[in-house]
């Protein structure tokens, strides 16, 4: 093409104007045809067609004219399915010469990964790679009755193919056929019992057009994917069948000396470029470019359109033109992006913001990072391994991929937990502790529907004391944050069958369930501790900002006081047992110290637990006296309930 | 006069200093009132002609700074031995825990950032989609190979009933962010502009730039006048900013379903061109299919990849870092 400087040059005009370029080796390129473009530009002819079309040369078809027919043989074809095969050519030859092909012609086919067969095979891939046309041809001395006939497949028709492969076929599947048995998949791969070899006398040459969902079913179906199906099942039109024969039939007459008989061509509804109206300033608010309709329509006019009044009608081959966008992009293509204006868009001022989710996950990133944890991201599947030793995927309601890519990817995440322990312990290889936590989604199946929650999940993870207290401050802190309200720590109302029984607890504000705290059982060895919260349902609690408290003007009395304690006594029930007994004066109770010397204290089974005692009145310094006689009803509330002695 | 000599021995007379005295004893050398070479060479400059003047004045008071500094550093250095406070404050100190947002968080907020700034909104929606909003609602047909485009996750068990407006039966992975489009234009009345991110799945082979789940970004924006030349200012302005330089793109025709025209955009990354997103007028099919009549509204949309962007950023080298767990990743930034 005399406007090409280069295989460069024409790979830069493809990129820009047609079809991204794979790659560019010698005077080879590599073009990755888009799907909607198998008809009109997945051959030779249909990219140069296309280049000279955006390069505005001038260019010329290369008509072929089929070799005059020497014999007046034509075989009779019949289409019993017209939805399915909607043409069908088919040409016969006799004194046929089968033999290797010419070398430039191998050559040819080596060099776009084809193995070269013998000449009629040969000439059958080399036109479709010209013309984006599968053909095939039959050894027509083995087809019963003389002729073809495109059909249904009988339920359990079998089908020998050209590698030695039996499909056994239904009547979903079409097949080509002679008067007795099915001799192909149609329009996806040849058939053994008619095929061309060394001394075959006469063939009968065929190119038809198949329905392209057709041909994706099947193909996907019986996983039989080929050139031929690939090509068919994006729909191709039935021009390139009688372009693709005439080309094939006059190169077996050079090539191998045959005689031609006659083109039978079964094709019942013709079809025809769509003809859509082309309304320039409908294409310049799409497109926002400003040319003239002459123009536009002179850009259509080299691509093949043929423009009448302000009508254009799209060649034959290009099925994918349908709508006035599709002929809006073919002018925006020619034009080019690169000249393209950037106009910015006019919009109503209006507040742009993050909504729901979006803002809260901002939100409890930025106090989680604050708090010192570091995020992860880890992947939306688990194992089934996983799950089991996690208290399995019944008890999740966790929900399996119909296609996993691994067993180890098997299942939708019910839970953050579980990837999140593996991360966590994965991270002590390299280091003393991890803090770490993870937003995202879990699906879990409740009363048989797959639901999503947005879950927060935290794991802490040391090689040395268990860290779960420190997370289960670090969870407090963070609801503090996200101003969330009267929430507490309290036993769990039911089973978590995956942690540690005595060593988890449930968070809870009010009624409301906000997750859970605890030890895992499975902890892979490491001293992991692990929580989850529901974030979504922070969201209507975080909306109240916090409100200005009085600041306290009367000073605190703070007194320590060491118990005597049996182990197996909690110090969150002692410290709640403190809280009921006291007056508002008690404003906090917390842990100072525990003491637990090896085989315990005052003849074992006691540990020494001591608690600091916070007191203060908002309108008044407190005496002593009060403070005290405040103490001993707390003690002696604490020595009936738990038999705790002061030490 | 000789300023680049007095300037090479006096950082020297300086560094050699062991004691407050020693630097002492240099600071009056060089910078003493009485007798400071470099003093000295301050104040005969009034005496010098204009153009020499102006040459040695810049050059004379740029070392006396210099060395006021030096000075000073010294002193500093000097004293900080554990001495006076009984805290050596040079002492080797671990780092202070603080925490760390993922890249990709990080990558998203900035992404999210620019867009709120350009008036979009940001919106997220459901992990786990319908086969109509996933596909047919976005004119993807079941038996066309456009559909190998989105290798898909299938959830077993797919009938799952009335959920939200979700009648239809078989259930997958959103294999993009695209349903949303489609779900906020249902429920929403243009004009409007938003941008939803989210993380998707493909069923695919992972190496060092395919993951299983990723994250992408989609973009939309509805209106009466909503064009393709729009868009082309917008992501300009969006692809300016996030790289906080003029770079360059490149726009391409392609071929999306539910976009028409289509093209999908470059940007040159050290000498190659990197494709960063696929983009396009909304087709027709979409605007009916959520009831808007398409010749009184238009659109465009967007959609590209979170990770691609984290990687050109932070030059992370493999995809599956992102999701390797491992802090020593995050820890970075």
């Amino acid at each position: 093409m005399p406007s090409l400087k280069s295989a460069a040059h024409a790979a830069e005009v493809l990129n820009l104007h047609l079809f991204e370029v794979e790659s560019v080796a010698g005077d080879m390129i590599d073009v990755k045809v888009l799907p909607n473009r198998y008809s009109d530009a997945a051959s030779y002819y249909g990219i140069a067609k296309l280049l000279a079309g955006v390069l505005g040369a001038a260019h010329k078809v290369p008509k072929v004219l089929p070799p005059k027919p020497v014999v007046s043989k034509a075989v009779p074809v019949s289409i019993k399915s017209p939805k399915l095969c909607r043409r069908m050519t088919a040409r016969y030859f006799e004194e046929v010469v089968v033999a290797d092909s010419p070398k430039w012609l191998a050559e040819f086919l080596r060099e776009h990964g084809l193995r070269s067969i013998n000449n009629v095979v040969d000439i059958t891939n080399y036109v479709t790679l010209l013309t984006g046309e599968p053909l095939h041809a039959f050894d027509f001395d083995r087809m019963e009755g003389g002729r073809l006939i495109i059909r249904p497949a009988k339920p359990g028709e079998t089908v020998e193919t050209l590698d030695d492969r039996v499909f056994e076929l239904d009547p979903s599947v079409l097949v080509l056929a002679d008067a007795s048995e099915a001799l192909d998949v149609a329009g996806i791969k040849g058939g053994k019992k008619a095929e061309i070899k060394s001394g075959t006398k006469r063939i009968l040459l065929t190119a038809g057009t198949f329905d392209g969902g057709a041909i994706y079913k099947t193909a996907r179906k019986l996983n039989l994917h080929t050139d031929a199906s690939q090509r068919f099942s994006h729909h191709l039109s039935p021009t390139l069948a009688e372009m693709g024969s005439n080309l094939a039939a006059k190169l077996i007459v050079e090539l191998t000396q045959a005689k031609a008989g006659k083109m039978t061509d079964n094709y019942p509804s013709p079809r025809k470029g769509a003809t859509i109206p082309l309304n320039i300033e409908r294409f310049e608010a799409v497109s926002g470019i400003k040319i003239s309709a002459s123009r536009a329509k002179e850009y259509l006019r080299r691509l093949g359109f043929v423009v009448k009044g302000s009508a254009a009608i799209a060649p034959e081959t290009r099925t994918d033109i349908q709508t006035e966008e599709d002929l809006f992009e073919e002018i925006v293509n020619v034009y080019g992006y690169e000249h393209l204006p950037a106009t910015p868009p006019t919009v109503s001022l209006r507040p742009a913001r993050r909504e729901g989710q979006s803002a809260l996950k901002l939100r409890a990133r930025d106090i989680l990072a604050a708090l010192g944890l570091t995020e992860v991201y880890l992947y939306s599947f688990v194992s089934e391994e996983n799950l089991n030793k996690m208290g399995g995927a019944d008890w999740w309601g966790a929900t399996k991929l119909k296609n996993p890519v691994s067993r180890e990817f098997e299942y939708l995440r019910p839970s953050l937990s579980l990837n999140l322990i593996k991360a966590a312990n994965h991270n002590l290889r390299f280091r003393d502790d991890a803090r770490i936590f993870e937003i995202g989604t879990v699906f879990v199946r409740r009363n048989g529907a797959l639901e999503e929650d947005l879950m927060l999940g935290f794991a802490f993870a040391s090689k040395n004391e268990n860290p779960v207290l420190e997370l289960k401050a670090v969870v407090a802190e963070f609801l503090r944050s996200m101003n969330a309200t009267d929430f507490g720590f309290y036993d769990l109302q039911f089973d978590l069958g995956f942690l540690r029984e005595g060593a988890a607890l449930e968070i809870r504000s009010g009624k409301e369930r906000l997750g859970y705290i605890g030890v895992p059982k499975a902890a892979d060895g490491g001293k992991v501790a692990i929580a989850e919260l529901f974030l979504d349902k922070l969201s209507d609690r975080s909306a109240s900002e916090p409100k200005y408290r009085e600041l306290e003007r009367f000073p605190a009395v703070v007194r320590d006081a060491s118990f005597a304690a049996e182990k197996k006594i909690r110090i969150g029930d002692l410290a709640a047992t403190a809280e009921n007994a006291a007056s508002e004066m008690l404003r906090s109770v917390n842990l100072l110290d525990v003491y637990e010397p090896k085989g315990g204290l005052f003849g074992g089974g006691k540990r020494s637990v001591t608690l600091r005692f916070i007191f203060r009145l908002p309108n008044r310094t407190l005496t002593d006296d009060e403070v005290n006689k405040e103490l001993e009803k707390i003690v002696e509330a604490l020595k009936a309930k738990f038999g705790v002695e002061v030490r | 006069m000789d300023i680049k000599g007095i300037r090479e021995r006096a950082l020297k007379d300086v560094a050699a200093a062991d004691s407050a005295e020693a630097v002492e004893a240099a600071r009056v050398k060089y910078l003493g009132r009485q007798s400071g070479e470099l003093t000295g060479i301050l104040r005969s400059l009034g005496e010098l002609p204009i153009e020499e003047r102006k040459k040695i004045g810049p050059e004379a008071n740029a070392l006396r700074a210099e060395l006021e500094a030096a000075i000073k550093a010294k002193l500093g250095s000097l004293k900080s031995g554990g001495e006076s406070l009984g805290v050596d404050i040079t002492t080797p100190v671990a780092v202070s825990a603080r925490g760390h947002l993922h890249p990709l968080t990080r990558v998203l907020r900035r992404v999210e950032d620019i867009f709120i700034g350009l008036g979009f909104s940001v919106v997220e929606g459901s992990e786990a989609e319908s086969e109509h909003y996933n596909f047919d609602a976005l004119n993807i047909p079941g038996d066309h190979p456009a559909r190998d485009m989105w290798d898909t996750f299938w959830i077993e068990g797919g009938d799952d009933g009335e959920r939200g407006n979700r009648t239809e039966k078989k259930t997958l992975l959103r294999t993009h962010t695209s349903p949303m489009q489609v779900r906020y234009m249902k429920r929403m009345k243009p004009p409007f502009q938003i941008i939803v991110p989210g993380r998707v799945f493909r069923f695919e082979a992972t190496d060092a730039s395919h993951e299983i789940n990723f994250h992408q970004v989609e973009g939309l924006m509805v209106g009466e006048r909503v064009s393709l030349a729009n868009f082309k200012s917008v992501i300009e302005q969006f692809l300016n900013e996030f790289f906080g330089e003029k770079v360059k793109t490149r726009f391409r025709p392609s071929y999306f379903p539910f976009t028409e025209p289509s093209l999908e955009v470059d940007v040159e990354w050290k000498g190659k061109w990197l494709e960063l997103m696929g983009a396009g007028m909304v087709h027709q099919n979409v605007l009916k299919a959520v009831g808007y009549d398409p010749k009184k509204v238009k659109g465009f949309a967007f959609g590209m990849g979170l990770e691609r962007l984290a990687m050109i950023q932070y030059k992370i080298p493999d995809i599956r870092l992102f999701y390797s767990g491992d802090v020593r990743v995050t820890d970075q930034f």
